[in-house]
């Protein structure tokens, strides 16, 4: 276990759209809440990211700042801190597509940095409300958070979903009659965990917080008395399960087709 | 105009500046309405009123709603011939549009909207048969009412992260800005905040421009060049120049801690609304009441007089607690909040929704600094308690949660104490409805 616990945050201003600071926020409080000395560093374009920090984070942004940023990023030299095997990395929404092979953003097709065999396309429409998902292959329960995005994203074979889509789009529908309610979020590549739920995802999910701490100081963590993140998780799960006939309805409004 | 609410606090009130009752006759108009038209707008008075007498609000939206129902051209064919004013931006537009219609008022009848800013709600401002129209209007609907009412100055405040659920990207925002301002083909000025680069890169080469130095409000120090997606520069005065060789347009009008700075002049100014972003709006209200050839000394003096705006800033009693109420709904509006409320120690009532009008997403309440009110009594409430009482506790701000905000005040404070109590759009509006309180 390091003495403290490193969070860098990558490019806060051109990805930190959607709150995107509150998962390292979050991070921090739970790592000291439980007397384990943690910092964070914001870096921005101009600056180095450290290598061997703990957990990487890449936020959400708008087309032109993704675009910048994987312009940034692509340079082996540069992100080579995110790149090392093993390396801790929480990535959401633009970020997601980032790390993937290919995404379109701006009107144009961009390389990704190429970390995982995932590729972005454009959807029909936007998909934004609430996000609740499945964790398949990890030792978490349901997330729930919020999504704002028009990627839909195509994992290559072998690339594992972060969790199966309970309510919302997530990955989406890449191939038009791809099977009903199969919908899949983000993926699980190494340590590496990205998806396109924010509200923000590790606020919304503190034990998907204490498995990034946990894959980062090596050890067990203490329980912690989570009364307001229960409070908040229970409050929007009952919102949004409350309304998943409606965003059924309009799902399936959209494969008809494969319905009939 | 001088109003009692609870019989106790006489409030300076935003008033439209209509000499004539609702239901007046449609004489004023330069250009004679078609029958449909002043049907349209008799039936949207009718039903404004029905749901004024309900209290179900103001009524301005649904009134507007049933006369665009009747005559769907009803907004081109009652701006014709008048002067028609457009205030956009993400904060401020209801202050500056409320402030301009005051100016302009000094020597004209003016009719305004108060945050009804999308078609309905400037329908309904339009009916009124004034000389002068000013429209506040929400970001996405600048591009077609400009076509729909030509006006002759275009007002543009800001723009930064708000409502994205709605908005999706603020430089897409900026984009139909500028694909609109590049559509314009009849005589029209722009004012616009020159320290904005959204607003600047919305502009463009537009020929005529009044800059004013509208302010940063609270911006974080890197930013995205819009023109070129590089990071830009910004120096410790607040201006920004990028590489590719977009920079700060220099400004005509300026407004520093005790003056309002002007094409020749410069004159003491002393807004009564609080707080720097306010004095950014009544300098942008000035700046457009010039604009439309009001005296400037007239113009400062009207914009001093205000001293709230559409129930903000307003201090009502609350179970027997005087509460300043004040809106903010978005990052840039909660460091307003936060510098407003910075020499002070009350304790604070916050009340987050995530209705349509406060954005359905409350993630933007990781990107305002709470921790700013350490050493307070605070207590979260609204729809969305609970995801603020997260984002508190994470800041290290212990809070009380209640449901109810009048439950709330009363846990905060004891009776005759004063608290603060800030409200997204939603949540503050409801609770000047239940409170009855008019503006």
């Amino acid at each position: 276990m390091t003495s403290s616990v490193v969070i860098v945050h990558i490019y806060p201003s051109l990805l930190g759209l959607y709150g995107d600071r509150g998962n390292a926020l979050v991070l921090l409080d739970r790592a000291h809440a439980r007397g384990i000395p943690a910092e964070l560093l914001e870096i921005e374009p101009g600056e180095t990211i450290p290598e061997q920090a703990d957990i990487y984070l890449i936020g959400g942004g708008e087309d032109l700042a993704q675009v910048t940023a994987t312009n940034l990023l692509r340079s082996a030299e540069r992100s080579a801190a995110i790149r090392a095997e093993g390396a801790v990395v929480l990535a959401v929404c633009a970020g997601l597509q980032m790390l993937g092979t290919e995404f379109r953003a701006a009107g144009q097709q961009v390389r990704g940095l190429g970390l995982v065999d995932a590729v972005t396309t454009v959807g029909p429409d936007r998909a934004v409300g609430e996000l609740v998902t499945e964790p398949e292959h990890l030792p978490i329960p349901t997330l729930t958070g919020f999504e704002n995005h028009a990627g839909r994203t195509a994992l290559g074979p072998g690339v594992m979903p972060l969790g199966r889509v309970i309510v919302g789009i997530g990955n989406g529908d890449v191939e038009p009659d791809s099977s009903a309610g199969e919908r899949v979020d983000g993926f699980i590549h190494d340590r590496i965990v990205a998806t396109y739920l924010h509200g923000p995802v590790l606020a919304r999910n503190p034990a998907l917080a204490d498995l990034l701490l946990r894959w980062a100081t090596g050890g067990e963590l203490a329980t912690l008395e989570d009364r307001t993140a229960e409070a908040l998780r229970n409050e929007r799960l009952a919102a949004t399960l409350s309304s998943r006939q409606v965003r059924r309805a309009s799902a399936a409004s959209g494969r008809r087709t494969e319905l009939g | 105009m001088l109003r009692q609410i609870d019989g106790r606090y006489a409030v300076s009130s935003m008033v439209l500046h209509d000499p004539h009752p609702a239901s007046e006759h449609l004489i004023a108009f330069s250009t004679p309405l078609p029958l449909r038209s002043r049907l349209a707008v008799l039936a949207g008075k009718a039903t404004s009123a029905v749901s004024r007498r309900l209290l179900l609000g103001r009524g301005a939206v649904i009134g507007g709603r049933v006369t665009l129902a009747v005559d769907p051209l009803v907004l081109t064919r009652l701006t014709a011939g008048r002067a028609v004013t457009v205030v956009s931006g993400t904060n401020g537009k209801t202050t500056t549009t409320l402030l301009l219609a005051e100016a302009l008022g000094s020597t004209r009848t003016v009719s305004s909207t108060a945050g009804a800013n999308m078609t309905a709600g400037l329908v309904t401002a339009a009916a009124r048969p004034t000389e002068e129209l000013v429209l506040e209007v929400d970001e996405l609907f600048v591009a077609r009412t400009m076509t729909t009412t030509r006006p002759t100055v275009l007002v543009l405040l800001n723009l930064s992260r708000d409502q994205l659920d709605r908005m999706v990207e603020v430089r897409r925002v900026a984009d139909r800005w500028r694909a609109a301002i590049a559509e314009v083909t009849w005589n029209m000025t722009i004012v616009a905040n020159a320290d904005d680069p959204l607003v600047v890169w919305a502009v463009h080469r537009f020929p005529d421009v009044v800059w004013v130095a509208g302010g940063t409000r609270g911006r974080r120090e890197a930013i995205q060049c819009p023109s070129c997606g590089q990071v830009a520069i910004v120096n410790a005065a607040g201006m920004w120049s990028c590489a590719c060789g977009s920079a700060r347009p220099s400004p005509n009008w300026t407004v520093d801690a005790d003056h309002l700075h002007g094409p020749a002049f410069i004159s003491p100014f002393n807004p009564s609304l609080p707080g720097e972003a306010n004095r950014s709006n009544a300098a942008m209200a000035v700046a457009a009441a010039a604009a439309r050839g009001v005296d400037r000394h007239a113009a400062i003096s009207a914009v001093e007089r205000v001293e709230s705006v559409a129930g903000r800033y307003l201090t009502v009693p609350i179970a027997g607690r005087p509460v300043r109420m004040l809106l903010a709904k978005n990052p840039a509006s909660w460091t307003e909040v936060l510098h407003l409320i910075d020499d002070d120690l009350r304790p604070i009532v916050i009340c987050v929704n995530a209705r349509g009008p406060d954005g359905r997403d409350t993630s933007w309440l990781w990107d305002v600094a709470f921790e700013g009110l350490a050493g307070r009594v605070v207590a979260a409430c609204g729809e969305r308690r609970w995801d603020l009482a997260m984002r508190l506790e994470t800041a290290g701000i212990r809070c009380l949660v209640v449901q109810d905000p009048v439950d709330a005040v009363r846990a905060v404070a004891p009776a005759g104490s004063s608290v603060e109590l800030v409200g997204t759009y939603s949540a503050f509006h409801d609770l000047l409805r239940r409170l009855h309180v008019r503006w």
